[in-house]
């Protein structure tokens, strides 16, 4: 498998605020990868610096194993579907679609149309005049119709009802499974999306905290609940991603590295263990001060 | 629509565990063939890879087998394999937690017995 | 070359603002006065500027077509400098297309239905329209090409350093010109500069500006090369 997508040390900055530190990973190629983290974390950032749309301040950038930047040669692979996609004035959504098949190599008509018609997504109207969900639901389609062989979705779903979300998950696995594709999808909503991404990458504060395989993941972190001397002496020197007392118990989220061993320890200490989704293990991950982000990082690589 | 899938545990071992069920409950006989990876990934909506993650592990185990071309089939003397595997982990997974219960209840050993007759009688 | 083609399809998207909405300005102006002239007997010769309209209109419409097409070119991974060239490709069209409307109606004014036979002098003006149908359209031309890429450079300049670098454009704009008077006032420039200009053809003018067409495109070019969408 190759690397569709090379990061090595991107810093960007603006004046003395970091948006992104020294951030390095790699995408391998036809996987759906998660880019998860907080508003403001720099998810953006990093996907509008693999677009050439922003320019990074520092460090290395290779997309199709070469610098996007005013290359043609990787910008007609890529569609970047974001948020604050803008679009000229009086630009209607069939404007839109057309230019998706002047622009995108791989575009298919067709389909866009029957995307079009099972998101409602009027044709005739213009962009300026569509709801936040359906300006979100342009965009869906722009990214799935394209066809790109790296296809990025930044918090595609702002605005979309569950019934949307939920159609756009089936559309994506649907064509992701008949024309295998890299997707790049950024969200804070993990809960949904968790289950479609067979990667993810963690970003907080402008750096990488986690880069896993998802199901890798799963299981690794547990919650365990006791007397606050057993819990205390048993979370010594494992990854603690969270603690709360309550009255004489505590309540500490650990994470393991991913054998039974951790949890059959707590259990022999007779603690009671609860499990830990995703998305908590998540938020524990994403909700730390500046100082302890890095050391975070290190701890869990 | 999703089927409910536990976040917390890797999703593939619950796609193998659901396969397993099915054969244990008689639904998927020997030989009968078993829904693809893509169909599970649709069905259960998640990522191919996993549902494929899943399927393989039961090729592994020797559960399943490829027919080229065709698909997914359920191995002849699977259903045999996963209730010898799930009796041995029945110990593990009810009878030691049942003890340690017990234990914190003051129930004796005696008593259990007694309480293990008394379902069976129920039943 | 497909690329640049592509960008060209891109802004002639929007037809009404492109080909409808100017001719509509400046058609309007042309009505109000033959409605005019006519009002007057028909008798006076009238001169009016209400063709300017329409290069007004081309420098308003080179200012905002950066900012209402460059986000969208580059979200939908069009490349900058295919951006610039076809955008510069449609100002070359665009000009070069009205400059042969603008001949038409010229010469129809002057020679075919004498000033719309109510004595208005619209296209077909003294000194702007001196000169054969070449030396016509290449004024016409020239004219409204430098119109529309003066306007595409405060657009650049917002397209890449937004409001402050609109501040500092202006900012430098307003200095230059300010200093240049008081300058001239003093040395008292004026009247060489106007006898100049007074010596100077339409055609002339026409020549002189082209290097700052030159000028313009360049400047522009450079400013999008970094500019964000």
């Amino acid at each position: 498998m190759s690397n569709i997508v090379e990061v090595r040390q991107l810093t960007k900055s603006y004046g003395n605020v970091t948006a992104v530190d020294q951030v390095s990973f790699s995408i391998e190629a036809g996987k759906i990868y998660g880019l998860l983290g907080r508003n403001g974390a720099g998810k953006t950032t990093i996907m509008q610096i693999l677009t050439a749309q922003l320019f990074a301040t520092s460090g290395e950038v290779k997309v199709f194993g070469e610098r996007p930047y005013e290359n043609s040669r990787v910008l007609s692979q890529l569609c970047f579907v974001k948020e604050s996609q803008r679009y000229p004035n009086g630009f209607r959504v069939n404007d839109v679609l057309a230019l998706g098949a002047v622009f995108f190599p791989n575009w298919d008509h067709d389909y866009a149309l029957s995307l079009a018609e099972a998101f409602r997504l009027p044709l005739k109207r213009r962009m300026k005049a569509l709801s936040r969900g359906m300006l979100s639901a342009a965009g869906i389609i722009v990214g799935l119709a394209s066809r790109a062989p790296l296809t990025i979705f930044d918090e595609p779903y702002l605005g979309l009802d569950a019934v949307a979300r939920s159609l756009f998950y089936d559309r994506l696995l649907e064509d992701y499974t008949e024309y295998p594709r890299t997707i790049i999808l950024s969200t804070h909503l993990i809960d949904e999306v968790s289950r479609l991404l067979e990667h993810i990458i963690v970003i907080d504060q402008g750096q990488v905290v986690l880069d896993e395989e998802t199901d890798t993941l799963r299981g690794r972190a547990f919650t365990v609940v006791g007397a606050a001397s057993k819990v205390d002496s048993y979370i010594e020197g494992k990854d603690l991603l969270s603690r709360e007392p309550l009255g004489g118990l505590v309540s500490a989220t650990v994470l393991s590295n991913g054998d039974d061993g951790s949890r059959q320890e707590a259990e022999a200490l007779g603690l009671e263990l609860a499990p830990v989704s995703l998305q908590q293990l998540i938020v524990h991950l994403t909700s730390e001060t500046a100082s302890n982000v890095a050391r975070k990082a290190a701890e869990v690589r | 629509m999703s089927q409910v899938i536990d976040d917390s545990r890797p999703i593939f071992v619950q796609i193998a565990e659901r396969i397993e069920n099915d054969i244990i409950a008689g639904e998927l006989a020997e030989d009968a063939q078993v829904p693809s990876t893509n169909q599970f990934a649709a069905f259960y909506q998640i990522n191919p890879a996993t549902a494929a993650k899943g399927v393989n592990l039961l090729v592994d185990q020797g559960i399943l087998y490829k027919k080229r071309g065709l698909g997914m089939y359920v191995a002849p003397g699977a259903r045999a394999r996963l209730l010898e595997k799930r009796q041995e982990q029945f110990f593990e997974q009810y009878v030691v937690p049942m003890l340690h219960e017990a234990e914190k209840l003051g129930i004796s050993a005696e008593q259990l017995a007694d309480m293990i007759q008394r379902g069976v009688q129920v039943r | 070359m497909n690329r640049i083609a592509n960008v060209l399809v891109m802004h002639s998207r929007d037809k009404f603002s492109l080909f409808a909405l100017p001719w509509t300005i400046v058609g309007s102006s042309f009505v109000i006065n033959l409605f005019i002239a006519l009002l007057l007997g028909g008798k006076t010769a009238i001169y009016t500027g209400g063709l300017s309209s329409i290069y007004i209109f081309t420098l308003v419409a080179g200012s905002i077509i950066v900012g209402g097409t460059f986000p969208f070119a580059v979200g939908f991974g069009v490349r900058r400098r295919d951006y610039f060239l076809g955008t510069l490709t449609l100002a070359v069209a665009i000009s070069a297309a009205w400059a042969i409307l603008l001949l038409l109606l010229s010469l129809i004014e002057a020679d075919v239905i004498k000033n719309w036979g109510v004595g208005l002098h619209f296209f077909h003006l003294p000194y702007f329209s001196n000169g054969s149908a070449v030396e016509q359209f290449w004024v016409y031309f020239v004219a409204m090409l430098f119109m529309f890429l003066l306007g595409l450079v405060p657009g650049s300049v917002y397209q890449r350093y937004r409001r402050t670098g609109m501040y500092v454009l202006f900012g430098a704009v307003g200095l230059v010109v300010s200093v240049f008077s008081l300058v001239s006032a003093y040395w008292d420039w004026w009247g060489t500069i106007f006898g100049w200009f007074a010596r100077q053809t339409a055609i002339d003018l026409a020549w002189w500006t082209v290097p700052l067409i030159a000028l313009c495109a360049l400047a522009s070019y450079t400013l999008l090369r970094r500019a964000t969408a």
